[in-house]
């Protein structure tokens, strides 16, 4: 019983050591104090790897969770079970890869538990986002650019950096449906239930963040990249 | 551009509803009627497109080893 306490004392410390002590000890304090360190070898930096990851994964963490603590909890878990289970990362995917795809879960799980708590959504844009768009009877006030068919510049790295640049510039709430949508790949009916708004709050959200990263994208890339060229 | 009161502000709205559910009736046949008639909502239409792929290479981007936090 005292072990069993201890172990958990002292994983606790690591679960906090690990977010909010960037020092490399932490390499030497998993070995030497994780009771469950693996016995199959892992490679000697894959601790610092998971630890040089933790900023990104908190950010992603955070578009998804308003609550700081929330999105630190879910990296803390992640991490936990990255250094748990190194066993389950077969190297066949990149290591980045396999912990977005246990954060992805472990976010899921901070969301159903605080469900009730949940803060409610608020409208985060102004009313008057159509009338940027949109003249008061109903018409685009610009023709929507001619975009082509685009597909080097969507395997362009350049491209996707805008993108996620123009991902990370949506309002929050608008950023929180469409990446539950898009990334965590829940269907509406979840959104609608995780978020407690109604079906048609949700369309209207996803329709202004199409409309923001619509414009984003224009000015971020087509019209950026016509400068170059003209 | 009006087509059953749809207006370019509500077609654009249902080319991203089209998207995530499954339209009814009365919407399916207003959309695709506006589309044929709006060459701006069709331009629109383009873009959702594009950016559907552009949001496929952007996940694999983002869980993908080639993105480094700087």
């Amino acid at each position: 019983m005292q072990m069993a306490l201890q172990a958990d004392f002292e994983l606790h410390c690591n679960k906090i050591g690990a977010l909010r002590m960037p020092r490399p000890a932490l390499r030497w304090r998993t070995r030497a104090t994780l009771p469950f360190r693996p016995l199959v070898s892992m490679p000697d930096n894959f601790a610092l790897q998971i630890e040089a990851l933790q900023p990104q994964l908190l950010r992603f963490a955070r578009n998804q969770l308003r609550n700081d603590a929330w999105a630190e909890d879910a990296v803390s878990e992640t991490i936990l079970a990255a250094l748990e289970k190194p066993q389950s990362f077969t190297g066949r995917s990149q290591l980045k890869t396999w912990l977005v795809g246990i954060l992805k879960h472990k976010i899921v799980d901070q969301l159903r538990r605080h469900r009730r708590e949940a803060t409610v959504l608020t409208n985060d844009d102004s009313e008057d986002l159509d009338d940027l768009f949109f003249a008061a009877d109903g018409h685009w006030r610009e023709m929507p650019a001619d975009w082509g068919v685009p597909e080097d510049a969507l395997h362009q790295l350049q491209f996707v950096e805008v993108m996620e640049a123009c991902m990370e510039n949506l309002p929050p709430a608008q950023a929180r449906c469409f990446l539950m949508r898009e990334w965590l790949e829940f269907s509406a009916d979840e959104v609608c239930a995780e978020l407690a708004i109604t079906a048609n709050n949700l369309w209207v959200l996803l329709h202004r963040a199409r409309l923001r990263l619509r414009d984003c994208l224009q000015s971020g890339w087509f019209d950026a990249r016509r400068g170059l060229v003209g | 551009m009006r087509f059953f009161d749809l207006t370019c502000r509500l077609a654009s709205k249902l080319l991203v509803e089209q998207r995530g559910r499954r339209l009814g009736l009365r919407e399916r046949i207003s959309a695709a009627l506006h589309l044929r008639v709006c060459l701006m909502c069709r331009r629109y239409d383009n873009q959702l497109n594009i950016m559907d792929k552009a949001i496929g290479r952007w996940k694999s981007y983002r869980e993908g080893p080639e993105s480094d936090e700087k």
